[in-house]
């Protein structure tokens, strides 16, 4: 595994019991440019994460709570109008970071939602008249609820696209929670130094782009994203009357830049289909559109995605 | 002596046709037309009652004692209440009931008054009511002997009675009414009887209280009796001959009231054109919805017991049940659809393996498919 990689993890795992997929997911997403999108219960170490990543990389991170009364202006800034002076200055808003958490993104109304994945899409934000860049790196990691709870707005499919990659985020071990417990209660958490600079990432970006992925792959991939718009061509009839609409062309892309990462992060300098096999549910199921009568029989998308790397043949 | 005791046995004899006597202050007379007579025999009664003393003003009550005896109907009546010369003229018609020696007795009440009294009584008006204060002396009065003598058996009317019928037609289609009207008409005792005819298998008789009409005369009550009544049947029948026994006691002779039997054509009809076909009520039919709601809670409740209890069997067989990737690694007979197989399952157990198998597929080193398979077959169990 690359050292730098490898160092930033043992930097992580100072303050961050178990979770390897989410941490796994942020450097995938730090590396490729994605947003991630994290669904799970409060209490799993989300904003620890983000603040472990920022402080060990040296980057600034802010932090959103998303709520039903947020407006756009409350995230991308506003016009202040300054009376000394009778002019207009702008107050950036929190989106103004490198690392962004944005919790609870499905608690705020669709114009917020759309307001931030329009950033997230663009990287630059307009205010008034005046448009500003975001710098590099910008990661989003927005957080939802479970769809079941009341009280909030599901992210439609298409803002939904934005995002490279959907985390289930599920609780630790046992013997995680106790280390969790003992730590916490006796304050014991080791300070989180930084350890690679922005400068590294570049780096970290640039050696991702030398990972090879052998032609016949890139065709898999491009086959597992067409299983799922038709799934009769690859032998899979019995999910027809599951998948409403299959996964965007950019589900493509972030899968065939997610596997190169995954090679990366294990160290390899190719890309095998174990990679893609490992990073294929966290791209698709959140861009798997079901229908009412496999919502109904409690199939969810990761069966699905599964069925399809069960029947397409690897290379 | 002998004359003497015929003139007695004479003033006897006249003492059961009229009762008078003469009072200090009135006069009275009740005659009987009849000592002796038949059975429901009407006779006149007449009672006279005259003021004879003028000194007192004097009113008179009377009345005929009721008895099961008698059927007694009041015929004429006049009361003269002229003070100090008061009158009273009544006459009745009584029917005796029961043979042998009856007695027909009487109430009265002489109310004695004066001038003063009736002035003060005539003072008062509607709203000042004053009341005439009387002096009210009972009176006996000796009753009216009568001798009433039995009927020829079977008779059923006493008068002198003729019967006429009219019957509306004697062709009628089944179950039509046949109107039949009969009267009886003439003087004598009200010739009323229950029923003329009793009910049958062949018709249906539809019969209803007789119409009576009377015109009350002094020599007695002229009766004209309709009994009015219907058949209807479905076939051909006959009304037979009836024969009334009647007897007139003023001839002293027997004699019969006659209908004659009646033949009733019944023109059959379709049974169909009986029943409105558009009105009709339904059909009977037993209603069993009560049994078919029943085994229905009954079934569902079976249902949802079964499918409990089915649940409880299945949970074993679903515990018992192998990893369906057992069959899956199996079956698989070559290193790259067992490699399908691994990465398919997100499951970091097979990390090693699918490590192997990617290092054996797509670089240098080799391996055993079946060990490899066994190894994967121990990690699933």
């Amino acid at each position: 595994m690359n050292t730098k990689i490898n160092t930033l993890k043992q930097e992580l795992n100072k303050v961050i019991i178990g979770q390897e997929m989410m941490i796994e997911g942020l450097l995938i997403g730090l590396l490729c440019d994605g947003h991630i999108l994290v669904e799970g219960v409060p209490g799993l170490a989300k904003t620890t994460t983000i603040n472990a990543l920022s402080k060990a990389l040296g980057l600034e991170s802010k932090r959103i709570q998303f709520t039903p009364d947020l407006l756009p202006s409350d995230i991308i800034g506003a016009q202040i109008y300054n009376p000394n002076d009778h002019s207009f200055s702008v107050k950036k808003g929190p989106l103004f970071t490198n690392l962004l958490l944005a919790d609870e993104i499905n608690r705020a109304p669709a114009k917020v939602q759309s307001a931030l994945l329009e950033v997230m899409q663009e990287r630059q934000v307009t205010i008034a008249e005046e448009t500003f860049k975001l710098e590099s790196p910008f990661l989003v990691m927005a957080t939802q609820n479970p769809i079941e709870q009341e009280g909030v707005y599901a992210l439609p499919e298409a803002q939904l696209d934005r995002f490279m990659m959907k985390l289930i985020v599920t609780h630790n071990s046992e013997e995680e929670e106790v280390e969790i417990m003992r730590k916490a209660a006796n304050k014991s958490f080791a300070q989180i130094e930084t350890v690679l600079t922005i400068e590294d990432l570049h780096t970290l970006q640039k050696e991702l782009k030398d990972i090879h992925i052998d032609e016949e792959l890139e065709r898999y991939i491009v086959q597992l994203i067409t299983a799922t718009r038709e799934p009769t061509r690859f032998g899979l009839e019995e999910h027809v009357a599951s998948i409403m609409f299959g996964a965007s062309p950019r589900a493509s892309i972030d899968l065939y830049k997610a596997s190169r990462a995954q090679a990366f992060l294990k160290g390899k300098t190719f890309v095998s289909p174990s990679d893609i096999a490992d990073v294929i549910h966290k791209v698709l199921r959140h861009r798997i559109v079901l229908s009412y009568e496999a919502r109904s029989q409690g199939i969810n998308s990761d069966e699905i995605i599964t069925a399809i790397v069960e029947t397409l043949a690897v290379p | 002596m002998k004359h003497n005791l015929g003139s007695l046995l004479g003033i006897v004899l006249l003492m059961g046709f009229v009762s008078s006597l003469f009072a200090e202050e009135f006069a009275y007379k009740i005659e009987a037309n009849k000592q002796e007579m038949y059975l429901k025999e009407g006779i006149l009664l007449t009672v006279d009652l005259n003021q004879t003393d003028p000194k007192n003003i004097l009113l008179f009550q009377f009345e005929v004692n009721k008895s099961d005896d008698f059927a007694i109907y009041p015929l004429y009546a006049k009361h003269d209440d002229t003070p100090h010369a008061t009158s009273l003229h009544e006459s009745y018609l009584v029917y005796p009931l029961k043979t042998g020696n009856l007695n027909l007795t009487f109430s009265c009440i002489k109310r004695v008054t004066s001038d003063l009294k009736m002035k003060h009584f005539a003072s008062g008006d509607r709203d000042d009511f004053k009341k005439l204060e009387t002096k009210d002396v009972p009176i006996v009065l000796p009753p009216v002997k009568l001798h009433v003598k039995p009927l020829p058996p079977s008779t059923q009317l006493v008068g002198d009675f003729h019967l006429t019928t009219k019957v509306q037609t004697h062709e009628a289609e089944a179950y039509a009414p046949i109107a039949m009207r009969i009267e009886i008409e003439g003087k004598g005792y009200p010739p009323i009887l229950h029923s003329l005819y009793s009910k049958s298998k062949n018709y249906t008789l539809f019969s209803q209280a007789p119409e009576v009409k009377k015109n009350i005369t002094k020599t007695g009550i002229d009766y004209n009796v309709t009994y009015v009544m219907a058949f209807s049947a479905n076939k051909d029948f006959t009304l037979p001959k009836l024969t009334l026994h009647a007897f007139n006691p003023e001839t002293q002779q027997p004699y019969t009231l006659t209908i004659k039997a009646h033949n009733f054509h019944i023109n059959a009809v379709n049974q169909n054109r009986l029943i409105d076909a558009q009105n009709k009520p339904k059909k009977l039919v037993e209603d069993w919805s009560w049994l078919k709601n029943l085994l229905s809670y009954f079934t569902v409740f079976a249902a949802g017991w079964l499918s409990a209890l089915a649940f409880k069997w299945q949970k074993p067989r679903i515990v018992d049940r192998q990893d369906p990737l057992v069959g899956k690694v199996i079956q698989c007979k070559e290193p790259k659809v067992l490699l399908q197989l691994l990465i398919a399952q997100e499951d970091k157990r097979f990390a090693q393996s699918i490590e192997k198998l990617e290092s054996a597929l797509y670089g240098n080193t080799t391996f055993n498919l079946k060990t490899m398979k066994q190894e994967i077959l121990e990690i699933l169990q």
